[in-house]
């Protein structure tokens, strides 16, 4: 079913430009106020209500291993592990935004209002693999009412001993608070060659219930 | 497809986007639902034949075929380095272990002209929060609830990169593949995309290119068995 490639390329060749640039379609800002802490947003929480939600965890920890059962990481799948989750507030102004979705590409972007705090989550594993902080805004989202942190993060930076498989990953650690509290880390490995990019991405650990890679019916 | 820890039995689906499985380990979509505003997004989660509406309304499994994380992702590299609109196009590659490796897929054709007042198709996602109008949605609020949705229309006019067609999307859609019905079978031409002038939208079709990055991720990870 596939034409030769020769023939394919003389067409494109002779009949098109270089693209225009895209007019991204996502979540754009609308409107933002800067909040003391003890000020309520207009959807109703204040930044210092938000940090309660975020009161810390101590949970059962798991190491992951991909859908075809390779370890992304060093760390010992066997092993019961807990993990601390503290967050406390991080130097900077606490913000409420409303986006809304704009633009001529049709992603869903679960845009709307949100409130985002300056925080410093740490992130401690029993086994010393993980014994973190890092920092990013807290961001409650008020179409979900689910609060997330969300920061990436370089292994050689870490202060435990966690360490990819894959030479020249980098890691990502994700955190929500809510009705239900849960996070992961992960490893990403993004290639580029050959007119493509390529990005492989792993949960190495979670903590809390999280969909596992494959979840038959 | 949505990202990876959100449903397969939560509610909302979050949907982000639309795909169309075209081989064992293949999902084609568009490079905007991988790859946007210089990052990448978190859209890797493969929930076939969702239904959203099922979720919502009955508080049923909105995954019935359940769900699977994709290996990889693959993105045009100009797509990446510039986010040109000729260039919107991606995929995730399953993995080789995926229950789903098996689960069927579409044909597909290369090309890169000659659409142009054939009738193509496309049956996609809208995002939860969308609005389809009442007669579209059983919601009072009108909500799509990534409940698939569809049509079909001539195809208006295209270029090498792109064909475009006077077919209302709604977002969530994007990805969804556009087909044309050849005999007794779908032949998926191209990915959706969004809108295109005033009041058309457009598909990234399957040219020279794309049918590349869906050859080099096919051999980079082969498919077996089934």
């Amino acid at each position: 079913m596939i034409f030769p490639r020769t023939f394919t390329a003389l067409l494109i060749g002779a009949a098109s430009p270089l693209g225009c640039k895209s007019e991204s379609g996502e979540c754009q800002v609308v409107s933002s106020m800067t909040l003391t802490d003890d000020e309520k947003s207009p959807s109703g929480t204040s930044p210092a209500e938000l940090l309660q939600l975020s009161k810390p965890e101590n949970a059962a920890f798991l190491w992951d291993l991909g859908l075809d059962g390779s370890n992304p990481t060093n760390a010992g799948i066997e092993e019961e592990v807990s993990v601390a989750v503290t967050t406390e507030r991080a130097s900077g102004s606490a913000q409420y935004v409303v986006t809304e979705q704009v633009g001529n590409t049709e992603q869903d972007g679960n845009c709307g209002p949100s409130l985002h705090v300056p925080v410093r989550l740490s992130l401690t594993t029993s086994d010393g693999a993980l014994e973190e902080a890092f920092e990013a805004d807290l961001i409650l989202r008020y179409a979900t009412g689910v609060a997330s942190f969300d920061s990436s993060f370089a292994f050689e930076d870490l202060n435990g001993w966690l360490t990819p498989v894959a030479a020249g990953a980098d890691g990502e650690v994700h955190a929500e608070f809510g009705e239900e509290v849960r996070g992961w880390v992960a490893v990403v490995v993004t290639l580029t060659s050959d007119g493509a990019a390529r990005e492989n991405w792993t949960m190495a650990g979670h903590w809390g219930d999280v969909a596992p890679p494959e979840d038959a019916p | 497809m949505n990202n990876d820890v959100d449903p397969p039995n939560g509610t909302p689906i979050d949907l982000d986007c639309s795909g169309t499985k075209i081989s064992r380990r293949i999902v084609i979509a568009v490079g905007h639902c991988f790859f946007k505003s210089g990052a990448w997004t978190d859209t890797r989660r493969l929930v076939p034949a969702a239904d959203g509406i099922a979720d919502s309304e009955l508080g049923a499994d909105p995954s019935p075929h359940g769900s699977t994380t994709s290996q990889w992702r693959y993105i045009r590299g100009d797509w990446m380095d510039h986010e040109w609109t000729n260039y919107d196009f991606g995929l995730m590659v399953l993995y080789n272990d995926s229950a789903l490796k098996c689960w069927w897929w579409h044909a597909w054709q290369e090309n890169s002209s000659g659409l142009t007042q054939d009738d193509v198709l496309l049956y996609g996602y809208p995002g939860e929060f969308q609005d389809c109008g009442g007669a579209n949605s059983p919601h009072d609020d009108d909500f799509c609830f990534a409940s698939i949705y569809g049509m079909g229309d001539p195809v208006i006019t295209e270029g090498a990169y792109r064909f475009h067609y006077y077919m209302d999307t709604q977002p969530g859609m994007s990805g969804t593949g556009v087909y044309k019905i050849e005999g007794s079978e779908r032949v998926v031409y191209g990915s959706h995309r969004g809108d295109y002038g005033c009041c058309m939208t457009d598909a990234s079709r399957l040219n020279g290119g794309n049918t590349d990055l869906i050859q080099d991720a096919q051999s980079d990870h082969p498919g077996d068995g089934c």
